[in-house]
């Protein structure tokens, strides 16, 4: 109903309608809210006839909720909950990306060592084939200066020579090749393109569109504002003139732009068309290098193995230089040479390799402190996202102990000024999920030997209780108060609670059993008393007697 | 605004950086440029939209002859009665040519992968194309 636009509140002071007041939409709900707030909405209204219900666990629940409401912490408790969401959100990032700079360094540390290795296995090798390079010129000089290969041993070296000089030949056919393929890739694919458009150039120049001799969009600017005077002559311009110009328009077949655009781009399709003439005659150029290099290649291998054999097996005619002995050892240093250089040329990759991939690390491991940075400031977040959490939880704690204790007390105070056997009880304690406990004297539990009458004597006391602790100044409004009660205890009750009501109003519906001669000689005189005429099967009120 | 640079897609950068790391066709000695037109000529007949586009050089790279191929490509495929001018376009053409190139390094890495990785089985394979290019593209033109 509250929020309804019709919605209406009507006060009236008491005896005086001369005063009455209207109340609608905000005005009427803040009325409303003073009596009956919807927080503890469940405390308005008692019913007698079901005091067993008001203490099972559930309803524990619900006055806690209820509790929660009447204390302002419903707002602490859901900014407790915000809080937690909002710590296990950035938990869940941390633990997500979470970058793992050990492992980079472990992985930097090996690619490190690695390197390290290969640069060893560099300067070694060098050493190496410096050394073994020496020790190969001194065998070479020991075969240069003995008469009978002599002759061979200098052979030899003029072949090795040339065998140099034919590998840089072939690396440079190589480069030459890569080249051709590439420029002749693009010319070749592009032929038939490059031909239409240099043939398109050519026809516009003996058109003599090429520089057209009117500019085209000068023409076009004319014809778009027609309106305005000729630029030359100042006249205005007629249909004669518009026709003219539409006439030009169709015959200008290149703009400027595009005239100085193909007019660029003339020469270089020439001289395209020239190289493509030329492609024939440069891949036989190159081939018939290629089989140059291998034929003279294949002469001079060929040669080289004749002298080493010639040498290997050449038998000494002096005690002074064994020449087989000493090729064979001239045979071993080159292989080991090979060998040293094969290892130069893996360790040359290797470092590259190295270099690139701790050039990666570095990266990563930039990227990778950044996010440490960032995950500094998540964690900052946190820590202050756990002391708002854990102080919030504090301060509604401490309302909610405070609020608890208020009940607690007010609860007593209620029940006791309602209980007639003045000895019996000694206390009431309520827990922390709102279970109401009452003690003897001996500080003996008793409420589960509760009579019925106590029993909606405690429920009284704590229902008052709650609506004092509340602030709010609703009534209570009691079905069948007596419902329950015992006839020896039924008068007590009675009064008990008329003299709650002297400082809180109660509306309280008795059955005309209920209302017997001694209960209403109680309150008679006290209470404003009206008797309600119900219809035969009690669904309404037909009248309301004084 | 018109197009300062040429673009490819983010994923061909990586193909090209490897290309030129080992040195296919003498990749490693030449400018983005170069490798850009070798790609257009893989692809100058399937053109592919690009995805992620990267820079991949400067329009300031280009000298006349290379700004003659890249024009070439699209004022190549104009019909007789067709308006030149709007075959005259910078702009146009170098987006048709990154789309070509696009095409084109596909295929420059599938006839690199054919050839096992081989850079020499691969040269061979690709002469023997010029040469059926060219008998294709020239001599059945003369």
């Amino acid at each position: 109903m509250a929020g309804h636009s019709t919605f209406t509140v009507t006060l009236t002071p008491a005896g005086d309608f001369s005063n009455t007041t209207v109340k609608t939409g905000v005005d009427a709900e803040v009325i409303v809210k003073q009596y009956f707030d919807e927080a503890f909405f469940k405390f308005y209204f008692f019913d007698g006839e079901k005091l067993r219900d008001f203490f099972t666990a559930n309803q524990a629940n619900s006055i806690q909720q209820s509790i929660f409401n009447i204390s302002q912490v419903t707002l602490l408790d859901n900014a407790c909950s915000r809080l937690q969401k909002m710590h296990n959100e950035r938990i869940k990032k941390l633990e997500k990306d979470a970058p793992d700079i050990a492992a980079l360094n472990a992985e930097r540390e090996k690619q490190e060592k690695r390197l390290n290795t290969a640069m060893e296995n560099l300067t070694d090798s060098r050493e190496l084939v410096t050394e073994l390079t020496h020790q190969r010129e001194k065998l070479d000089e020991i075969l240069r200066g003995y008469a009978p290969v002599k002759k061979l041993q200098k052979e030899r070296q003029e072949l090795e020579s040339q065998l140099t000089r034919i590998d840089r030949e072939e690396d440079e056919y190589r480069v030459n090749r890569a080249t051709f393929i590439r420029q002749y890739m693009v010319l070749l694919s592009l032929y038939p393109r490059l031909k239409r458009t240099l043939t398109l150039v050519n026809e516009k120049e003996e058109d003599g569109d090429l520089p057209p001799a009117i500019d085209k969009a000068q023409v076009k600017r004319l014809l778009d504002h027609f309106d305005e005077p000729c630029p030359l002559c100042n006249s205005p311009l007629d249909e004669n003139c518009r026709q003219h110009l539409e006439g030009l328009m169709q015959k200008i077949s290149v703009s400027s732009n595009t005239s100085n655009y193909l007019k660029e781009i003339k020469g270089p399709l020439e001289n395209y068309m020239e190289q493509v003439q030329l492609f024939k005659a440069k891949l036989d150029a190159l081939r018939q290098t290629e089989m140059d290099i291998s034929d003279r290649k294949t002469v001079v291998l060929s040669r080289l193995q004749e002298i080493t054999s010639a040498l290997v097996n050449f038998e000494s005619e002096s005690d002074q230089i064994n020449v087989a002995k000493t090729e064979e050892k001239r045979a071993s240093i080159i292989s080991q040479i090979n060998a040293a250089n094969q290892t130069i040329g893996a360790a040359k990759t290797t470092i590259t390799a190295c270099n690139e991939r701790l050039a990666n690390i570095e990266t990563d491991l930039t990227a990778a402190l950044q996010k440490m940075s960032e995950h500094d400031d998540i964690r900052k977040q946190i820590t202050v996202i756990d002391m708002l959490h854990t102080n919030f939880k504090r301060i509604k704690n401490s309302i909610m102990e405070e609020m608890k204790n208020e009940i607690e007390t007010i609860t007593w105070n209620f029940f006791d000024s309602m209980i007639w056997k003045r000895n019996t009880f000694g206390s009431i304690s309520i827990s922390e999920q709102y279970d109401i406990a009452v003690y003897n004297k001996d500080h003996t539990e008793m409420t589960g030997s509760l009579s019925a009458t106590e029993q909606m004597a405690l429920a009284y006391a704590f229902t008052l209780a709650i609506h004092k602790a509340s602030g709010k100044n609703c009534p209570l409004v009691i079905d069948s108060p007596l419902g329950r009660v015992s006839d020896d205890n039924r008068e007590n009750m009675a009064r008990a609670l008329r003299d709650v009501s002297r400082n809180k109003q109660i509306i309280m519906l008795f059955t005309p059993d209920e209302y017997s001669e001694s209960v209403k000689q109680i309150y008679d005189g006290v209470a404003e008393v009206r008797t309600l005429n119900l219809s035969d099967d009690e669904n309404y009120i037909e009248g309301i007697e004084h | 605004m018109a197009k300062d640079r040429v673009y490819t897609s983010s994923q061909y950068r990586t193909v090209i950086d490897d290309m030129k790391k080992k040195d296919v066709l003498g990749l490693n000695i030449v400018e983005g440029k170069d490798v850009f037109m070798l790609a257009v000529a893989f692809g100058i007949d399937n053109p592919t939209p690009l995805k992620n586009r990267v820079g991949l050089f400067l329009n300031t790279a280009l000298k006349t002859a290379d700004k003659a191929l890249i024009a070439s490509v699209l004022l190549g495929t104009v019909s007789d009665d067709s308006d030149i001018d709007a075959y005259a376009d910078w702009d146009q053409s170098t987006d048709l040519c990154e789309q070509c190139a696009e095409t084109g390094y596909q295929v420059l890495l599938k006839k690199y992968n054919d050839a096992d990785c081989d850079s020499d089985l691969f040269e061979r394979r690709l002469i023997k194309e010029l040469e059926l290019l060219y008998m294709k593209n020239v001599e059945s033109d003369i």
